[in-house]
């Protein structure tokens, strides 16, 4: 399947990804409401950007009480359903790259959904291709540290 | 109401009161945002001849309607005041990731008055907010204070403003900085603040912003996009940063030993390409920008190890050229120091030239200058003599209010400044056979020696300025040697930038339309989707109007007038062009500036009349300005 890679050594820390992501999914602002965080290094650049990598082998589905966890067998993105969700944040727990995010503005956890086909929206608004949409069977950014944003 | 949040945070230091209030929708839709809104607030709020270092200047911090979007390149906002360095209308468009934060804390705009007993903060946090205690970082640089406000307040996303020491001793050339090295650089803003005993305003948001139409927003953030992606003009900035400024300013419009040449010998020592070869390392840019025209650099070893960014042609300029160095690695010091001393390099670069001038003319000698040799070149002092100025310490001391005030102290310099109304003038220009409506732009801007108020590129070839000037004219604002149409031009342009710079958009988004830059039309169109204000092209330009004719008001209220709408004495040379030296005819210069005028509605004397005003729905100015 089709993954968004992150290339860290390109982020320049404009954050479009955070905003253009919300307005696509709330048509709100607010890097509060994103489903990919980028939280910044000012001085040498040193951005670090988290999100979901739609793992081959994802810990949040096995640990999700509830089974609002799935896996879209035909397009294999990890999908959550809101009303199943009861925000207990124990996938945010064993996530290695901290992406479901926690926001008082909703009450379940925020992941990327890779915009539900297509190429997702953070992608085509970065304009130094730190985030490409490119066909891996599974990838794993070592980049992608969220626990050091929220 | 969507794009504005439609609060304002008004703070009393010498009472320690914070006041939240609503911003009246009239307001919002008459002076827009960032710069607008300031200048309004700023000509009705400060009384004429008061003292800018006293405690009835106030200090104003806005954000545009488009702050916090996702519109590409909007992350600017603006500070507003009475300039210390000029006495006139202050401000400065900044960048960095404060500007949108302050929309997500629900604010589009902050008001401090007075002056505090004690060093203290603004702490924002959502609608918690808080003057607290500074003293423990009084006397801190820059970035010691973005660090120790993160760690003290235990979230590194806060986002701050802050000054450094310079900011605190009153020097008339500090600034403010947030992020380490975004800067509101020019006019002194940074001492207003340390005058009032404020350190920093330190802002975190979680909230988010809406648009009125968001269908349309959706169709103009993706036009945005794609024009900024495809102006071969913005990717000039995107792949080499300002310092691509460097090689076209090469022939002749260098300003080099304090404005006595515009060409500089070791020019390929600072040019994009010598700069990202040896020094940059990572590409670095504003909230939503879509360009990043800054980058990060290291120098690894040696004297002048440091780390840094954005090194700007403006600043780096000051540090080569300006004083004869020919080591980019020192000057890459010198403005990392400044910006951790918060002061402004453009300024504080151009100081010491003016000081190595009167060194080379004999004015002064190592008795005055504390034992430091100021021959040309020697940049080791310069950067010595930075310390010095951002501390008033010995000969910084006498430096430290700028060039104007320093010929005052440095008996027989006047000759050699390089200013206009008292700020330094900027790193190129006038050059041999340039453009010389240039220099009326930095003759009239409302802030002094500056590019920012419209710079005769922005609007040249669209056809609202071929209508304004007349088909038969537009061809020869192309030409040089020409200087009929150029009044009217920077005029325009005047209108263009004010607008511009009430949205939060970045100068660099709009530059140069002809080469496929944002343009009022487009702005326009995002006005209207952001905001649901019905905005078309001259709605945009008359929001400009408005807007600058304050700033302009403002400045004439304070006796700024025609005589002060000059450029240096030095550059003001009849056939320069001729005798192979930097300047403009005098006559031609006086032409140019009768047209101008002319064009703006305003006196032969440079003061908006009392018809332009009502026309613009600006009557109380006027009134105020006792118009009949």
């Amino acid at each position: 399947m089709k993954r968004i890679k992150i290339i860290q050594e390109n982020c320049t820390g404009c954050r479009l990804c955070e905003t253009t992501c919300s307005f696509a999914h709330f048509r709100k602002i607010s890097p509060e409401l994103s489903r990919i965080r980028i939280a910044k290094e000012e001085e040498f650049g040193d951005h670090r950007v988290a999100l979901c990598t739609q793992c081959q082998e994802a810990p949040c589905i096995e640990v999700c009480p509830v089974e609002a966890l799935t896996r879209d067998q035909a397009s294999g993105i990890v999908i959550l359903d809101e009303d199943e969700c009861t925000g207990c944040e124990e996938c945010r727990e064993e996530c290695p790259t901290g992406a479901p995010f926690i926001t008082k503005e909703k009450d379940y956890p925020l992941k990327c959904d890779l915009c539900g086909g297509g190429e997702p929206e953070c992608v085509e608004i970065c304009s130094r291709q730190a985030l490409v949409f490119e066909e891996a069977p599974s990838y794993l950014s070592t980049h992608a540290i969220g626990d050091e944003k929220r | 109401m969507k794009g504005w949040i439609g609060k304002r945070l008004r703070v009393y230091l010498t009472e320690g009161k914070i006041v939240k209030e609503d911003i009246p929708e009239e307001e919002l839709h008459r002076y827009v945002g960032g710069l607008g809104l300031g200048a309004n607030v700023l000509f009705n709020e400060v009384k004429p001849g008061i003292d800018p270092l006293g405690s009835e200047n106030v200090f104003i911090i806005g954000a545009g309607p488009f702050s916090g979007t996702c519109l590409p390149c909007s992350g600017r906002w603006t500070i507003t005041t009475k300039s210390p360095q000029t006495g006139g209308y202050g401000d400065g468009s900044i960048g960095g990731d404060f500007g949108a934060e302050l929309k997500f804390a629900g604010l589009d705009q902050i008001v401090i008055y007075g002056r505090s007993p004690k060093p203290v903060y603004l702490w924002i946090n959502d609608d918690t907010i808080e003057l607290r205690e500074a003293s423990h970082l009084w006397g801190k640089d820059t970035w010691e204070t973005h660090h120790a406000l993160a760690e003290e307040l235990g979230d590194p996303e806060v986002k701050s403003a802050v000054i450094g020491p310079a900011g605190e001793n009153l020097v008339r050339t500090a600034l403010i900085v947030t992020g380490l090295c975004r800067t509101a650089g020019r006019g002194g803003l940074g001492a207003v603040l340390g005058s009032k005993n404020m350190k920093a305003v330190v802002v975190r948001g979680r909230g988010s912003v809406e648009v009125a139409d968001v269908d349309a927003f959706d169709r103009v953030r993706r036009l945005f996009y794609k024009k900024i992606k495809e102006s071969h003009h913005i990717n000039n900035f995107k792949d080499k940063g300002t310092l691509w400024i460097t090689r076209s300013s090469a022939p002749g419009f260098l300003v080099t030993r304090n404005g006595q040449s515009g060409f500089f010998e070791h020019w390929e020592n600072f040019t994009s390409s010598t700069y990202r070869a040896k020094f940059a390392t990572k590409k670095e840019a504003c909230f939503a920008c879509a360009i990043a025209c800054g980058s990060h650099y290291v120098v690894k070893d040696g004297p002048y190890a440091s780390t840094g960014k954005s090194p700007e042609f403006g600043a780096i300029a000051k540090y080569m050229s300006a004083i004869d160095n020919e080591n980019l690695e020192a000057a890459l010091y010198a403005l990392t120091l400044c910006n951790k001393m918060g002061l402004d390099a453009i300024s504080a670069g151009s100081v010491i030239g003016f000081a190595m001038e009167a060194w080379e003319k004999g004015l002064i000698t190592a008795e005055d200058t504390d034992q430091l040799d100021l021959s040309w070149g020697n940049v080791d002092a310069a950067i010595e003599l930075t310390r010095k100025i951002a501390h008033r310490d010995g000969f910084g001391n006498v430096l430290a209010d700028g060039s104007r005030m320093a010929a005052e102290r440095i008996e027989g310099s006047k000759d050699y400044l390089c200013e206009v109304k008292g700020m330094e003038w900027i790193s190129s220009y006038p050059g041999v056979g340039a453009e010389k409506g240039r220099m009326l732009a930095l003759a009239t801007s409302t802030r002094g020696a500056d590019h920012l108020k419209g710079f005769m590129a922005e609007l040249n070839g669209l056809p609202l300025t071929t209508a304004a000037v007349g088909a038969d004219k537009a061809d020869i604002l192309w030409n040089p040697d020409h200087h009929e149409g150029r009044g009217t031009l920077l005029a325009l342009e005047n209108r263009f930038r004010a607008a511009t710079d009430s949205l939060g958009m970045c100068w660099f988004s709009s530059e140069v339309q002809i080469l496929g830059d944002l343009g009022p039309e487009d702005l326009a169109r995002g006005v209207s989707a952001v905001t649901g204000l019905d905005m078309d092209e001259e709605a945009f330009m008359r929001m400009g109007e408005r807007a600058h004719n304050l700033q302009k008001a403002f400045n004439v209220r304070e006796g700024i007038v025609r005589k002060d709408d000059t450029i240096p004495k030095r550059f003001l040379v009849k056939d320069a062009d001729k005798k192979g030296i930097p300047g403009v005819d005098p006559a031609r210069f006086r032409e140019m500036l009768d047209e101008y005028y002319e064009f703006s509605g305003w006196d032969m004397n440079g003061r908006p009349t009392r018809s332009k005003l009502d026309q613009l729905d600006l009557g109380f100015v006027a009134d105020r300005l006792g118009l009949k």
